[in-house]
């Protein structure tokens, strides 16, 4: 059992800490720094709306709940200034990826806002796994680039944390379906009148639902498997660290889901749509090309 | 560190930012519901429904949601109204709405959104004219 323990961790170490193409680790630096560029952006308007809120609607969480409710609140132009600062330090790091301290202060400044931004009575869970993997990145070393980069290697452990936290989002997701789900949730039932009620909130506030979703939420012999597949996925996400063609099978099958509830609840989850939330799975099996050559000759 | 962070929302019920149990999905829904929310009238009476920026100044549903149920809750409907009025006036859209109304309607969800169903009950709880 010993044995078998630590020859697990070390497998488990020799993967983590392996290197890994300085140019995948760029692109992996790019990707995710220029999704929360974009979303900075796109949600700038909505965290205005946010700071418009009485007080009285506050109901901290992260960072803020330490805070009390009537001393969250930032003013529309600090939210502004924040927004701002945080975009330009993003551009600023994909431009100069190895500058330090525009990345720093730019996650520090993504996750202020995204906390305000749900601090306000609903966590909107569409947002986590950006923050988080913005925070890895930031607490990481920085890619080489230019002449540095090509046929160099450097460290692969932000790219396979990165895949570690993707993994556990979904698995914790998948665990909570099934601790708080029970077979109400396995029936399909739970799943049904949700798709339900979201949709129908959605129309009843003049927001745009699913066309789908009228079409198919009388059948319940929908949603029985749909929810089974949806446990299934989540809990599957651990298979995606065995190897390259699981992580890339399992990614595939991951963003089917999204894309299952955007066509179905009319709920975007962009940043595994666009894949960057699986590209760390699939960078982080790379081989290093660098040392294969060494070891050859 | 940070993956054992992202797993201990395992452990505890309650919802968090970034780190969280993912509980969107699980909350059960029952087949008959009470939806608050803010509506338009036009000279017919019919109801033309308003968007969340309308109805909280937010572009988000939820958002809307959460502030028309907090002024039912707190019995300031008609504070809501007047606010929910002002921007229907000052919008370039919803020209044929002449008044705004805070209601809550109880629905059987399945039916209402697959049949266009009418609500099982309605309740009014304030009602506002638009200024224009």
């Amino acid at each position: 059992m010993i044995g078998v323990i630590t020859t697990t961790h070390r497998a488990v170490d020799r993967w983590l800490f392996a290197s890994l193409p300085s140019r995948q680790m760029l692109v992996l630096h790019r990707a995710v720094v220029g999704s929360a560029l974009f979303w900075t952006v796109v949600r700038t308007p909505f965290w205005l709306d946010q700071a418009a809120l009485s007080a009285t609607r506050a109901a901290p969480v992260g960072v803020l709940s330490w805070l009390p409710s009537d001393q969250i609140m930032l003013s529309s132009p600090v939210v502004l200034g924040l927004a701002l600062a945080s975009g330009l330090g993003l551009v600023l790091s994909l431009l100069r990826p190895r500058w330090p301290l525009a990345l720093t202060f730019s996650a520090i400044g993504f996750l202020v806002l995204t906390t305000h931004g749900n601090s306000w009575g609903q966590v909107l869970h569409t947002e986590n796994l950006l923050s988080l993997h913005l925070l890895v990145l930031a607490a990481s070393p920085r890619p080489p680039v230019g002449d540095h980069s090509r046929g160099s290697t450097t460290d692969g452990w932000p790219a396979r944390v990165l895949a570690l936290l993707t993994v556990c989002t979904y698995l914790v997701a998948g665990v909570a379906k099934v601790r708080y789900g029970g077979s109400d949730w396995i029936s399909g039932h739970t799943l049904q009148n949700l798709v339900a009620h979201d949709n129908l909130r959605k129309q009843l506030l003049g927001d745009w639902s699913s066309p789908l979703a009228p079409l198919l939420v009388e059948h319940r012999w929908i949603f029985g498997p749909g929810a089974v597949a949806a446990v299934a996925i989540e809990l599957a996400a651990p298979l995606a660290l065995v190897g390259r063609r699981t992580a890339l099978l399992w990614s595939a099958t991951a963003w089917c889901f999204h894309l299952a509830v955007l066509g179905v609840m009319a709920v975007l989850f962009l940043y595994p749509l666009v894949g960057v939330a699986f590209l760390p799975l699939a960078l982080s099996f790379e081989p290093t090309h660098s040392s294969d050559a060494t070891a050859a000759a | 560190m940070a993956v054992a962070a992202t797993l201990a929302p395992i452990a505890r019920s309650k919802d968090g930012f970034p780190l969280s149990n993912y509980p969107m999905f699980i909350v059960t829904r029952p087949d008959v519901t009470t939806f608050d929310s803010a509506v338009g009238l036009d000279r017919t009476g019919r109801q033309v429904r308003l968007s969340p920026q309308i109805v909280a100044g937010s572009i988000e549903v939820i958002q809307a949601v959460a502030t028309v149920e907090a002024a039912v809750a707190n019995e300031t409907t008609q504070q809501l109204c007047a606010r929910v009025a002002t921007r229907v006036a000052e919008s370039e859209a919803f020209v044929e709405v002449l008044s705004v109304a805070i209601v809550t309607e109880t629905y059987d969800i399945i039916p209402a959104l697959a049949d266009e169903a009418a609500p099982i009950d309605s309740v009014e709880h304030a009602r506002c004219d638009i200024e224009r």
